[in-house]
Order: structure tokens, then sequence, then C-alpha cells
């Protein structure tokens, strides 16, 4: 049983985190099917994404797995974007939301 | 002027709320931010691409846009300089919204003269603090636009209050729709082609001395209400009113192509409104007037004359002195021209009959002058005019 991340989320947008989280969610299949097929472009996009929407919603760490990934995935390394999905699914299954 | 003191009274209804334009092709992004600016009582409108931004721009003038650098199709910094070209959008403060490590982004977009950045992922305290910065600074420069329009519009008005007195309202209003406007009414000193009427009534300094004052006054009254309602009805400019006497000019300051004719129309229905009014003054006053005119067209030089404390809207020149001339040789009822008004206006001698008279020697003049005159029943006639 891995550990809770807990994260604090502001009460106005209490309502829109469990489409992002479930978006998020979504993004990790996706993010695993290209790793599958090697599509750097994909996981370049996503990655960029991430790191652009994710701290906004109080999510940081996606923003900082966000930004490695655009950038591994611009330099096509296989071996880190395999560890920052695998950190990015690990995260996802432990992080629990407070709303402030 | 301080931001916060630009004038209250300028400042839309919906200041405290203010129109803010979210263009992100991201939905969760755009969402977000219009959630916290709604929670400000913001208005947030959303547009998921340029195509939607411009549509929205035209419907909802934005008071601040967010944009999104990195946007599918037109991207963001494109998008902005689009928006700083076109007049009717570069007052809008743009924020771009672009990656941290973005700074060449950031350069471009400076370029494409973006207002002010922030970076993704937007936080809300730095979102609200940016749009509220940049929506005081687009309503400051909303207020000072709108007073320096209500200046801009109290000159015109100024103007065009002293200008009236001399040129036909519609001319004035022409004059200050142009660009070069006030320069053409206040400084503009050239030498024009210009015709130059002068409407006397012939006889009345006679009979001052048989009427009182008042009624003397009202007559002449009567008299400049009449003549001047002609002379504006052809937009003729008024230069002048002196005694018993009118100087109207034509071609001036704008110039009018057919400012004979205006002139001679002028002439012929100054003649016929003036009858009624001589035909009173003999039945009520018993006295015996007549309108005498004289026209002359050549170059006159028209501007404000005088000192700081006391300026006329005037016309010079030689021309101006021989239409002078000729209207004191003018008879009761007569319009007299010089040729020099039918020089090249061969297609006024199918509207106008003028028959040659014999030559004058008008005072100042070495040589005499060919003069011409519209006969009595031609002025009187509506078919000719």
């Amino acid at each position: 049983m891995p550990q809770k991340i807990t994260v604090h989320v502001d009460r106005e947008i209490q309502d829109l985190v469990p489409t992002f989280l479930a978006n998020r969610k979504r993004d990790l299949a996706t993010l695993k099917e290209a790793l599958s097929a090697r599509n750097f472009e994909s996981m370049r996009i996503i990655g960029h994404n991430l790191k652009g929407v994710g701290g906004g919603y109080g999510f940081h760490e996606i923003t900082a797995i966000g930004a490695l990934m655009e950038k591994a995935g611009k330099d096509a390394q296989t071996e880190t974007l395999a560890e920052l999905i695998q950190r990015y699914g690990e995260y996802l299954e432990a992080v629990e939301v407070e709303y402030v | 002027m301080p931001l916060d003191s630009a004038p209250q009274a300028a400042l839309p209804a919906d200041a405290a709320s203010g129109r803010i334009l979210i263009v992100d092709d991201q939905e969760e992004a755009l969402v977000l931010m219009g959630r916290y600016l709604a929670a400000e009582g913001l208005q947030a409108l959303p547009a998921r691409n340029a195509q939607e931004a411009l549509d929205l721009i035209k419907i909802k003038k934005p008071d601040v846009i967010l944009l999104d650098v990195i946007m599918q199709g037109v991207n963001g910094i494109d998008l902005c300089q689009q928006l700083k070209e076109d007049p009717h959008t570069l007052d809008i403060p743009i924020v771009l919204v672009t990656g941290l490590d973005s700074r060449a982004d950031r350069v471009k977009g400076i370029n494409a003269g973006a207002d002010d950045f922030l970076t993704k992922p937007v936080y809300r305290e730095e979102l609200i603090a940016r749009v509220r910065s940049l929506l005081k600074l687009a309503f400051a420069r909303r207020a000072l636009e709108a007073a320096r329009l209500q200046q801009e519009v109290d000159r015109r008005e100024e103007l065009q209050r002293l200008f009236q007195r001399y040129i036909a309202p519609k001319i004035v209003a022409e004059i200050l729709a142009r660009q070069d406007g006030r320069e053409l009414l206040l400084q503009r000193r050239s030498r024009l082609e210009a015709v130059i009427l002068f409407a006397d009534i012939r006889g009345f300094t006679r009979i001052t001395e048989q009427l009182d004052a008042d009624t003397i006054v009202n007559l002449l009254n009567d008299f400049f209400a009449t003549v001047t309602d002609v002379a504006y009805q052809f937009e003729g400019t008024v230069f002048n009113m002196s005694g018993d006497s009118l100087l109207t000019g034509f071609g001036v300051p704008l110039p009018q192509e057919d400012a004979v004719e205006r002139a001679l129309h002028t002439a012929c229905h100054m003649q016929r409104r003036f009858q009624p009014l001589a035909q009173r003054w003999q039945r009520e006053h018993q006295i015996d007037v007549g309108l005498g005119i004289g026209v002359n067209r050549g170059k006159v030089i028209v501007g404000n004359i005088g000192s700081p404390t006391y300026m006329s809207y005037t016309v010079i020149g030689d021309a101006v002195n021989v239409a002078a001339r000729l209207t004191q040789q003018a008879q009761h009822n007569q319009i007299l021209l010089s040729e020099a008004c039918l020089t090249d206006q061969v297609h006024l001698a199918q509207r106008f009959e003028v028959r040659a008279l014999p030559a004058m020697t008008l005072k100042g003049k070495a040589a005499p002058i060919a003069v011409m005159e519209v006969p009595q029943h031609a002025w009187r006639s509506e078919t000719k005019l």
C-alpha cells in the first residue's frame, strides 16, 4: 500500500477536481501506449500539458513530472520517460485531496 | 495621471467586474482561469482558438485579454500582434501566458506588443493580481481617451460657434470633419481664387436721418437676416456686415468649383427676397430703397486678421475692392458683375441671362473694366434660376 500524498486544493475549484484527476488517469493510459509505440512527440505534448495545468489545480508534482517528461520526449529518452510515467502513475495512485 | 486618480465618471458601469477574454486551447486551463476570475466577480469570456477570440472581441470588447502562446492554428504571439496592429483592439491590454522556460516566447511577445506575462501553471493570486492591475490600466486609458475626445469635441464646438457667424453651418461641419480642418480655419493664409459679392441697400444712408434709431436697427436686422439666409443657402461665407452692406465670398475657405454660379444664384435670390421687404418698408415707413449688388472674381487673401483681443475672419485683395466699387455703381435693384466672373464659364450663359454694359472706370482704377448685368426680368423670373 503506497503512502498517501495529501494535496491542498482551493475550495473554489472543488467541483473541477474529479474531472481533472479522471483526465490525468486517461493521460496515464495514453502515455503508456505512447511509450510502447516509442511515440516521443505524443509524450512530449502530454508532458507539456501536464506542466502547464498541474500546479494551477494545486498538483505541483504533476507540473514537475510534466516538465521533465516534455524535455525527455523532446530528447527521445526512452528510459527517462519510462521512469517518469511510472512516477506519474504512482503519484496518481497515492494522491489525496484536501480542500482549503 | 496616477491610475488611481483616473476620472471615475469615465469608468464603465461594470468596471468592478471587467470583461476578461481567455484564449487557450487547453480546456482545463481555460476552465480553471475562468473559475478564478469569476470568483473575483470578473466576467470570463472563454475562447478555444484565435478565430473564436476574434469573433468574441467583435461582439463584447474585452477589458483584458489572457492569451496562451502555444495554440493550434494561429498561435498566441501572432494573434497578439494582429490585435495590437488593429486600431480597434490595440488599446486592450494583453497578457501572454507562457511556459516557465520560454524566454524566447517572452521576447517575441514583447515584440508583438504584449503588455504583461503570466507563467503556466497559472496560480490564482498571481492571475488575479495581474488582471486587476491591467484592468486599472485599461480603465485609465479609457478615461484618458474619453477626456481627450471630450476636449476635441469642446474645441470643435468652440470653432463651430465661432465660424458659424461667417460660414454656412454645413461648410463649417465639412471643414471640421477634415483632418486639416482646424488649420484650414485658423491658420491658412493663402491666396485663393474667390468670387466676391457685395449687397448694399441703395438710398439707405439718406433715410437714416428721417427714422428713429430703433426703427433703423430693426430694418437693418431684417435686411441682414434676409440676405445672410440667402448667402448660407448657397453656402457662401459671410465676411462682413457693415452699415447697410454685406460682404460674402464663394470658393473660400474651401474651393467651390461652381463658385460663380453660386454667387449669381445668391445675387438673384437676394434681389427677389429683398423686394417684399422694400415694399413693406415703403408701406410702413414711406421710404424708397433698393438693393445694389456687385460681383467680382479674382485672387483674395483670407484669414483671421486683427489683434489678440479682437480677431475677425476677413477677406482682402484687389478682387474685393473691385466688387465694392461695382456695388457703388449698381443702381436700385441692379446686379453688376465684372467680366472676370464669366471667363471660362461658358455654361453659365445658358443658365443666366447677362447683358453687356458700357465699360466702367471704377474709383482707384486707371483702366475701364468690362461690366455686365443680370437684367431685372431675368432675376425676377423663376424659370431662369
